[in-house]
């Protein structure tokens, strides 16, 4: 409405109050509306009090407290141990290269260390840690290699097979598995050297995906590039030859036990082993009262735990062995020439040296030229 | 194409390449990832894991077996014996690629950090008081060294063209068979060399191993250098993963000299002794054009230990200025709020209200109650835009250790864009201001020719304090009344004109902050030239007047102005004043009833008198 300016304005007139019919909702509802009205400017009350508290905060502790390291700086170099600590269920590795200075204490960089096994029924319980040997100092590290490609079943769960009944399962599922890629890979290219002749292009396709779950499996890079390689490459290129044999090398100096699998003792039905059977209660109990009981009761109940703990682990030699191994390497995936780098006569002889507490000595032309040139 | 050109290359690189020799066979066992123990107690963990083709072998220790480092005495049995601690100035062999044994030892390194600060004795005597720190077999090398890869090179870099492969076959072509060399090694080994070994984040990093440890500190007498050197200009720069900024090595080791003799600040010849830091500061890389008394400005500024210094008296008064600002408007505001919590009006907040409403109805009363004209709306979202702006590029760099201050400055763009927006901002700033004062001095003219007209000619203080935003002594009165009222003391509210005194605080604190902030971040944009002008102590100061001052700023912009002119009931959910020039009913009642009756008065409307 537009009017000329310099017009008296009629006096504003103030709408007498509307009766509600219903005086009771009236009331409610001016005191609901009463009570937002009060609610926002105290809630912002609380917001302005907050922040400005924060604020002045900042300028007391710039004044007042010297200044600390930011978390860039104060949380290295230290490696968080309680990660690996043997009673932590949750154990999960530790992933160096993201800073080379974790820990402090180890010199050599590495990436991934080595992953969980989210299955192993005697680490994610919490009564044993991921690294769970340490009495012998001859072999506890020597069996601690074998964590990552064996669950403790093998050699710690009574069976009476001959060889033993095992089988892989999947560290990603639980499930069982075929033998992991790596293995079948390093037996395909044996197989191919061995025979020679032309690839063809389904053969190609087939080694390419073995190497390449392989690699996955391991959760490395290593073999990146020579699966990117024999991917692009034809399978009628004279280079192909020589791409696979360089293959086969890059494969065993990555055949370090870890597949993506691991082999445990079948259970019944042809499931994998991984856990006591019927000893889960037994574990639950004992890792609530492990500390107030002792003696007979604690004995009885790690017994209840260990249904098929078997009284003496079996023996290094009782699979690192050419006659009558526990294990049968060969009907499992291995191929030929892991097996026989597992049983060679030389390892035999290292390993009984190794469980007997013996030493041994590495070959001695090193040392010489050492000596002569050492300041 | 490409990957055929590959598979050619492949071969005949792997005649040449370099690899580390393992005649013991190590790798045997060391290869595995589980070749490790723990600590019976669950303490610490035993790594023996070599990982032989990870990261390392991309780095000189590539073609060192393991012999080279780890004596025979510590490895020839197995199990073996505890290993002694390794000797990095021992001498190791590397095999040539044409088959030659090459004799090579770190004594060099060695003898050098002997004349330094850093002696065998000083790291010997860290490693016995820390025995946590490093094992009982590793150098005390380890303290700043790890095992070494070579850095990928910049994409930017003039290097990066050496990470391609085919850049590497042409070499190959001579360099294979009749001049064997890894030529992948060697660029890569040279090229490592062109470029700081560690990004400047890093190298704080390894300094604060022994540089932020409290007891070692103590021991020597000495601040946390790494602390202050992460609050200066550097170290922020360097916490926002700046490449191009000082590290600890550019500063303490002389131009041309090796980290190794790093000497101490007393040594005469130390890059850090007084008499030679203005020349440290001066190098080609990093303020050529610098005075000499750039020098004095300090980069491990610790202000809490420099008590009775220029410094930090800086640093009190602008705490005091903040708390002495901010205090009394957050009162004011606070108050307001609760006053309308309460329900709690200025009797005649009424009438006025009802007064502005009628006003407003008409095209003439709306004109005149608008607040700002055009030209200051255009000048307050310039204002406004110009200080988000410098808000979101500047204090990342203030706080430069958290996340937000990442991803801000990479949402920007990395932080020489980031800084570039921010330099480009206050000049505008400071260019918007000059117009500001150009437009307050007309207005000032004007109004002075007018009132000489009128017969009424006044000083030149009174011409600015009668200006709009300006602030005369009736103001400071009402302004107590006004807190009077909020308190409960008083029944009537003061009544304010066309701007209220918490508007007048307002501009006046950005009137003082502009000026402020833009002279400061001048001097820091322009530390080479001005240093010539100014003592480098001075621009410390500066420093520390401008982002205490940018914090002033913030808090009262961030959180006053911000819910007076969008959260408060008044005006929520938004405050047409600068939009439009429109204010609400309420609030003109509230805040400007002196201009509500004005109006009425000049337009002869009824009631104007009722609520004078």
């Amino acid at each position: 409405m537009s009017e000329s300016p310099g017009a008296a304005l009629p006096k504003p007139q103030i709408p007498a109050p509307r009766r509600s019919k219903s005086g009771v909702g009236r009331v409610f509802g001016r005191l609901l509306l009463g009570l937002l009205r009060a609610i926002y400017p105290l809630s912002l009350i609380v917001v302005i009090v907050t922040l400005s508290g924060l604020a002045f905060w900042y300028l007391v502790d710039s004044l007042l407290f010297s200044p600390v390291n930011p978390p860039q700086i104060a949380d290295l170099p230290a490696l968080k141990e309680t990660e690996l600590s043997r009673s932590s269920s949750a154990f999960a590795g530790v992933q160096a290269t993201e800073n080379s200075r974790i820990p402090l204490a180890h010199y050599h960089r590495f990436g991934p260390w080595f992953q969980a096994d989210a299955f192993n029924d005697c680490t994610r319980s919490g009564c044993h840690g991921a690294l769970p040997h340490h009495k012998r100092k001859e072999s506890r590290a020597f069996l601690n290699l074998h964590a990552t490609s064996i669950h403790c079943g093998v050699c710690h769960m009574t069976s009476d097979a001959t060889p033993l009944a095992l089988t892989w399962y999947d560290l990603k599922s639980g499930g069982t598995s075929t033998p992991p890629a790596a293995l079948r890979a390093m037996s395909w290219l044996d197989a191919r050297a061995n025979r020679g002749g032309q690839l063809s292009s389904t053969d190609k396709a087939e080694i390419v995906a073995l190497l390449k779950q392989a690699n996955e499996s391991a959760k490395g890079r290593d073999l990146d590039q020579i699966v990117q390689h024999l991917h692009a490459i034809r399978h009628d290129s004279p280079d192909l030859p020589g791409i696979l044999e360089d293959a086969r090398t890059l494969l065993q100096e990555h055949l370090r036990g870890e597949y993506g699998v691991k082999l445990a003792l079948q259970g019944e039905s042809g499931v994998p082993l991984l856990a006591h059977p019927g000893g889960a209660n037994a574990a639950t109990r004992y890792l609530a009262t492990r500390e107030q009981v002792s003696g007979d009761a604690r004995e009885k109940l790690l017994n209840d735990v260990h249904t098929r703990r078997a009284e003496q682990p079996r023996l290094c030699t009782d699979c690192h062995t050419t006659e009558r191994s526990l294990i049968d390497f060969a009907k499992l995936g291995y191929p030929a020439a892991r097996v026989h780098a597992l049983t060679q006569p030389l390892l035999m002889s290292a390993i009984q040296k190794i469980m007997q507490g013996k030493e041994f000595h590495l070959p001695g032309f090193v040392g010489q030229q050492e000596e002569s040139d050492h300041r | 194409m490409a990957w055929l050109a590959l598979a050619a290359w492949l071969p005949l690189c792997a005649a040449v390449v370099s690899e580390a020799a393992d005649p013991e066979n190590c790798l045997l066992c060391h290869q595995y990832r589980g070749l490790s123990r723990a600590e019976s107690d669950g303490g610490r963990v035993h790594l023996f894991f070599v990982e032989a083709h990870g990261p390392a072998s991309n780095g000189p220790h590539a073609r060192l077996a393991c012999s080279d480092c780890h004596t025979r005495e510590a490895f020839g049995k197995v199990p073996h014996d505890p290993a002694p601690r390794v000797d990095c100035a021992r001498t190791c062999h590397l095999q040539n690629p044409d088959g030659a044994a090459v004799r090579f030892s770190h004594q060099h390194a060695a003898d050098l950090l002997a004349g330094s600060v850093h002696t065998q004795k000083v790291l010997a005597r860290i490693q016995a008081d820390q025995p946590q720190m490093l094992g009982a077999d590793q150098s005390t090398c380890l303290f700043c060294h790890d095992e070494p890869v070579f850095r990928g090179f910049a994409a930017h870099s003039p290097l990066a063209s050496l990470s391609d492969k085919e850049v590497l076959n042409r070499c190959d072509t001579c360099h294979t068979a009749q001049l064997p060399t890894d030529v992948a090694f060697s660029l890569r080994h040279v090229g490592n060399r062109l470029q700081p070994a560690r990004p400047p984040l890093e190298q704080a990093q390894i300094c604060s191993v022994c540089h932020s440890n409290a007891e070692i500190r103590g021991q020597a007498h000495q601040h946390d250098a790494v602390a202050s050197y992460l609050r200066s200009f550097h170290g922020k720069a360097a916490l926002l993963e700046a490449d191009a900024t000082a590290s600890c090595v550019d500063c303490h080791v002389a131009r041309g000299g090796n980290a190794h003799a790093m000497l101490a600040r007393t040594d005469p010849a130390s890059a850090t002794n007084p008499a030679n830091l203005a020349n440290s500061c001066r190098s080609v890389q990093c303020h050529p054009g610098a005075d000499p008394q750039f020098g004095s400005a300090a980069v491990h500024m610790d202000v809490l230990s420099m008590t009775g210094s220029l410094e930090y008296f800086v640093v009190v008064c602008f705490v005091l200025l903040t708390v002495a600002t901010f205090g009394p408007s957050m009162a004011i505001v606070c108050l307001e709020l609760l006053n309308l919590a309460l329900g709690r009006h200025s009797p005649s907040d009424h009438h006025t209200e009802h007064l502005a409403e009628s006003l407003l109805r008409t095209d003439e009363g709306r004109r005149r109650l608008k607040r700002f004209t055009v030209n200051q709306r255009v000048q307050h979202w310039a204002l406004a835009i110009l200080f988000v702006l410098l808000v979101l590029t500047g204090f990342p760099m203030k706080f430069a250790d958290r996340d937000w201050a990442a991803w801000l400055i990479a949402a920007f763009g990395g932080l020489s864009m980031a800084r570039l927006i921010h330099h480009w901002a206050g000049l505008a700033l400071i260019a918007g201001m000059i117009v500001h004062l150009v437009y307050v001095f007309w207005t000032l003219l004007q109004n002075r020719r007018r009132d000489r007209a009128a017969g009424r000619p006044t000083g030149w203080i009174t011409s600015v304090m009668r200006l709009p935003m300006g602030m005369s002594p009736a103001d400071l009165g009402k302004t107590f009344q006004l807190l009077g009222f909020l308190m409960f003391l008083r029944r009537e509210r003061p009544n304010f004109g066309r701007f209220s005194v918490k508007d007048k605080f307002e501009y006046i604190g950005v009137f003082w902050g502009t000026a402020l902030l833009g002279l400061t971040g001048v001097f820091l944009w322009g530390e080479q030239l001005f240093s010539h002008l100014i003592p480098g102590r001075l621009l410390n100061i500066a420093l520390i007047a401008h982002t205490y001052e940018a914090f002033l700023a913030l808090i009262h912009v961030g959180i006053l102005h911000i819910v007076n002119v969008i959260f408060a009931p008044n005006v929520f959910p938004l405050s047409l004043a600068t939009l439009s020039g429109d204010t609400p009913a309420p609030e003109l009642a509230e805040n400007h009833a002196e201009l509500v009756n004005e109006v009425a008065a000049s337009l002869g409307a009824r009631g104007a008198a009722e609520g004078a």
